[in-house]
This record gives structure tokens, C-alpha cells and sequence, in this order.
């Protein structure tokens, strides 16, 4: 690994809210880095595995409103709902992932993708339970014990940088996870997996087996990334986890460098503030722009922009 | 009388009305190379993917050292000791000859969530790169050992595919015509790196066209003929049987 660039890239990270100071700026700070989550776990099953997933967002949103409707609903403290809400997502990605992941190809994509639209069906129509449409108003803040016995409450409308190196901490602890199974016999088992299963399988490689331990752990990390995100905006809506979200999440990783060290770290610092621009006011043109984005890459830069970077340091990495 | 490392009785196979595999019964003893052999479309590559658990058989069953295996999965199968080869060239085309070999060692490496987190204990990682040169310099495979496979010529990467196979440290390994498309030269170093690795205790069984080669290279030969055995025995009396001349004739009538 680059040694240099992810020393760097750290540091960037740590300063960049003293450099930032507008609450805009500070907004795209926290959504970039709970980006960073989902696409570096959903790189663990692209970029690594070769299972390409078109369903991410939906465990992203069964995190968060686990989170959201636990604390709400059950009175349940906030360092209780995250890693509920990561267990929740998971338990959806081996119940998803234990037949699917014996299917090879596209046939697991579209499953993904399906799995994503049942999901976003659901939270709209189950209004009992998610208020649909509607949307979920009034999340609490995340509150995190402190010394003495007292509790901060980490209000995102009043400081959002607090909150940030939070996030900060799931995400560097996620890459760091993705950094030490990519180096480890799980991480060249799954490697064998994305270049020719069934040649692993006759080198005694339990493919099914990584499989399933690769995409629970994904989508684990995913739900950890609703919940943060839940308690951040306090206010959740179906159509933030639906399959254009999926798909944007994709595009991120593929545009970042699939399977690249800084790959899912690039792809949502340059996307993550295009994305938001335009979901809001031109979701249309931006789908269209993701699209092209995609395609772009795809043909341009199989690797992403590292890929690039390190084709011109003339280096090349499996 | 020893257990043979592998027994298949009756084994059989249909697709559809199509009996690709009939009533196969036969046997391989320990160290001895076999010869699978036959015309094309004679059930040979079905036979392997029966015995290695890449389909299961409409009929008949499979023993390996004694124990029966039959419809086991392939990765057991390969931790069991009974790995295959592929027809077709198959290796991690995109990775390094050495990254090949240590792949194929995973089942050699221990695992668990601590050596994930915190790396592997000083003494491990460096056994396996001393297996992982071991196995390169028994292949001839040490000068392209940083080079990525499907930059290797064709008959050093089937040389990887069989090295590869090796490292899993099998106790019968099946050769899917490990010769195909080599030239002379080729083909013979092919098969003395077959004989040497039976020279290590291995059991292998070998699928190929190469008649002449398996007539002077194997212990016994098994022609199959429409999924169904012809005939079995030692290279000398394959060469003089009337059924295996007939059907070969005008193909193969020198043999």
C-alpha cells in the first residue's frame, strides 16, 4: 500500500473541518465520509469478490431506520442502536446471501437489485412502522456517555464536526478491516473466488463459505453506516435507500477504483458533494450524470482514477 | 490386498435420454499412474467431473482411500487430497505465477479472525514461502515467478496449472489432458514432471490423446468407448486388443 498517500489522505481527513467552517461544507464532510463506509464495504464484494451488488443502499437503510426506530420507538441508547442496526443489515445479508451467493453472475446481481426495490417497497408501504412516504421526522441525536456519568448530545444542527470524527472513526475502522482481510488468506480466497471459482474450489477453497462471511460483514458495515447516518439528519425517507442510491454507491466504487487501496475513499470525495447537489434539485440530470460517469469509467478507466494514478507511476496491483 | 485411492463402481451419467457416463467400474492403486483414454465424446471429461463432485451421478458411486465420496463437493474433495486439473488451461490468469502458488496453498494456511486482524505469527508466513519455492523449483517455474500467468507460453502455464494442483499436496491427482496442444518437447517435459510427481508418493490418473505418450508412461490404461468401458489393462495388452484396434482404426491404428 502507498504508504505516503494514506498518511496523507489521513491527514486530510483530520483537518479538513478546520478548513472547512460553513455548515454546508461540514454536511458534505459527514455524508462523504458515511460514503466511505458503504462503498469501501461494498468494495469488499466488487473490488475484491467480484460480486458485483446492486442492492447495497437497501441494508444502508435497514441499518438506519433499525437504529432510528429502536431509539425511538424502545428507548434505547444510541451505542446500542449502531451496532443493533449493524446486526440488523446483517442478518437481512445472510438471509439474502445464503441462496443467491450459490448463483453466479448476473443472476446475484439482479437478485441484489430486486432485494433493494422489495426493500424500498416495504419502508414506503409498512406506514404502521416507517410512516412510508412520509418520512421518519423527530430522530434523536446520538448521545455518547461521557466522563462522570454525564452524556453529550451531538447535535448535528449546532456542530457537525463532532459528529464527523465520529463517522470518521467507523470509516477508518472499515478500511482498515478491508485493508487487513485483502492482505490475509480470507482476502486470497475471495480473490480466487473473483478470478475463477471453480478453480478455487478444486484448490479446496470453500468459496461459499467466503462468500457468505464477505457479504454479511458488508452488509453489516452498511446498516453501521444507516444508523450513523439516521442520527446525523434525523430524518429518514424510503427513497434515500432506494435503487438509484444502490446504484450511485456503484458507480462511486467503480469511478474511485475498484479493488484499489484508496479507491473507495477517492470515489466519495469526488462524487459524494456532485451526488447531493444534485439529488435535490435535479435528480433526473443527476442519475443521468451517474450514468455517464459510469460508462465513462467503465471505458476510459477500467481501474478508476487510482487505477490512473498508478498507471502513471507505473505500477500495477492484483 | 491394499485399498485402492480410488474405486468407482457403475458409475453413470444421462443428459436427458443421452447416457454420457454408462456402468463405469474401475479402480486405481496407490502410486500407479492410470490412463483414462478414448475417442472424443467418449465420457472421459464427464468421468472426472463425476468423480471430482463438479456434477453429481445419475448412478453408481465413488470411494476415495476407502471412504465413499460420491456427490462430496469439490472443495472437500480437494482437502481430502483428491484434486483435479482442468481441460482447458485454468489458472489465476491475472495474477503472478508465485500469487498462483500461494493461493494454492490455502488449504496449508492457517486462518481465523486473529491472523486476519493482526497478520499471521512470524514462523507462518515464511513456511509458506518456503513451500511456495519448494513446489516452483520441482515445476521448473522459479524464472517466471513474478510474472503474471497469462503472460507465460502456453505449455509453462499448464505446468502452473499442475504445479498449482500439487500444492494442495493431493493424494490422487487427476490430469485432464495435461498435454493438449503442447508440442513434442513440451509434452515430454510435461510428463516427466508427471512421473516425478508420482515419484513423491502421488497417485495419479491421466486423461489424454497423446496414445503413444500414456502407452509408454502409465501402469494401466482404461479405454472408454460411448461412456462405456472397452477395455483395461496394461499398455501391452491395450495395444494387441481386438475391440480397442477396432474402434480406433483408421484414428488411431498404429497404436
Amino acid at each position: 500500500m502507498p504508504g505516503a498517500w494514506v498518511g496523507l489522505a489521513l491527514l486530510g481527513a483530520l483537518v479538513a473541518p478546520v478548513l472547512l467552517r460553513s455548515p454546508s461544507h461540514q454536511n458534505l464532510l459527514v455524508l462523504t465520509a458515511i460514503n466511505v463506509i458503504l462503498v469501501a464495504s461494498l468494495d469488499m464484494l466488487i473490488g475484491l469478490s467480484g460480486l458485483v451488488s446492486l442492492g447495497h443502499a437497501a441494508f444502508w437503510g435497514i441499518g438506519a431506520y433499525t437504529s432510528a426506530l429502536l431509539v425511538m420507538r424502545a428507548g434505547v441508547p444510541f451505542l446500542v442502536a449502531l451496532p443493533a442496526a449493524g446486526l440488523a443489515a446483517a442478518a437481512a445479508g445472510l438471509v439474502i446471501g445464503y441462496p443467491s451467493l450459490r448463483l453466479r453472475g448476473h443472476y446475484f446481481v439482479l437478485v441484489t437489485f430486486i432485494f433493494g426495490i422489495i426493500v424500498t417497497l416495504l419502508l414506503t408501504s409498512w406506514v404502521e412502522l416507517t410512516r412510508g412516504p412520509m418520512g421518519l421526522p423527530g430522530i434523536p441525536f446520538a448521545t455518547l456517555p461521557w466522563v462522570g456519568g454525564t452524556e453529550v448530545v451531538l447535535n448535528t444542527f449546532q456542530d457537525k464536526v463532532r459528529y464527523y470524527y465520529l463517522v470518521l472513526v467507523v470509516a477508518l475502522l472499515t478500511l482498515w478491516v478491508r485493508s487487513r482481510i485483502m492482505g490475509s488468506r480470507m482476502g486470497r480466497a475471495l480473490v480466487a473466488v473473483r478470478e475463477d471459482e471453480d478453480l478455487g474450489q478444486t484448490l479446496g477453497v470453500d468459496t461459499h463459505r467466503y462468500k457468505m462471511g464477505v457479504f454479511v460483514l458488508s452488509t453489516a458495515q452498511a446498516g453501521l453506516a444507516g444508523s450513523l447516518y439516521a442520527h446525523y439528519s434525523t430524518f429518514l425517507a424510503p427513497e434515500t435507500f432506494d435503487y438509484v442510491a444502490s446504484f450511485d454507491l456503484f458507480v462511486m466504487n467503480l469511478v474511485g477504483g475498484a479493488g484499489t487501496p484508496l479507491g473507495p475513499v477517492v470515489g466519495p470525495v469526488l462524487l459524494t458533494a456532485v451526488r447531493d447537489a444534485l439529488r435535490s434539485t435535479h435528480p433526473v440530470l443527476g442519475a443521468v450524470l451517474f450514468g455517464v460517469f459510469l460508462i465513462l469509467s467503465i471505458q476510459f478507466l477500467p481501474r478508476g482514477v487510482v487505477g490512473v494514478w498508478d498507471h502513471l507511476r507505473g505500477r500495477r496491483r492484483w | 490386498m491394499v485399498t485402492p485411492v480410488l474405486r468407482v463402481e457403475g458409475l453413470t451419467r444421462s443428459f436427458g435420454g443421452f447416457r454420457a457416463v454408462s456402468s463405469l467400474t474401475f479402480h486405481v492403486d496407490p502410486r500407479e499412474i492410470v490412463g483414462l483414454v478414448g475417442p472424443n465424446g467418449a465420457g472421459k471429461t464427464t468421468t472426472f467431473n463425476l468423480i471430482t463432485g463438479f456434477l453429481r451421478p445419475t448412478a453408481g458411486r465413488v470411494w476415495f482411500q476407502g471412504r465413499e465420496v460420491t456427490g462430496c463437493p469439490p472443495h472437500r474433495l480437494a482437502r481430502l487430497g483428491l484434486v483435479r486439473t482442468f481441460q482447458q488451461t485454468r489458472v489465476f490468469s491475472r495474477l503472478t505465477v508465485e500469487e498462483n502458488i500461494r493461493l494454492a496453498l490455502h488449504r496449508h494456511e492457517p486462518g481465523g479472525l486473529r491472523r486476519t486482524l493482526w497478520g499471521p505469527a512470524p514462523g507462518e508466513a515464511a513456511a509458506l514461502e518456503r513451500r511456495v519455492d519448494e513446489i516452483l523449483e520441482f515445476a521448473g517455474l522459479q524464472e517466471a515467478r513474478r510474472r503474471r500467468a497469462e503472460e507465460l507460453p502456453y505449455g509453462e502455464q499448464r505446468i502452473l496449472g499442475v504445479a498449482m494442483a500439487l500444492a494442495v499436496d493431493p493424494v490422487l491427482l487427476l490430469l485432464d489432458e495435461p498435454l493438449a496442444g503442447m508440442n513434442a518437447t513440451e509434452a515430454e517435459a510435461a510428463i516427466q514432471l508427471v512421473r516425478a510427481i508420482r515419484d513423491r508418493g502421488v497417485t495419479v490418473l491421466i486423461i489424454d490423446h497423446h496414445m503413444e505418450t500414456l502407452m509408454r508412461h502409465c501402469d494401466r490404461l482404461v479405454v472408454l468407448h460411448h461412456g462405456e468401458k472397452l477395455a483395461e489393462g496394461p499398455p501391452e495388452a491395450i495395444r494387441r486388443h481386438p475391440e480397442v484396434v477396432r474402434v480406433y482404426l483408421g484414428e488411431e491404428a498404429a497404436v
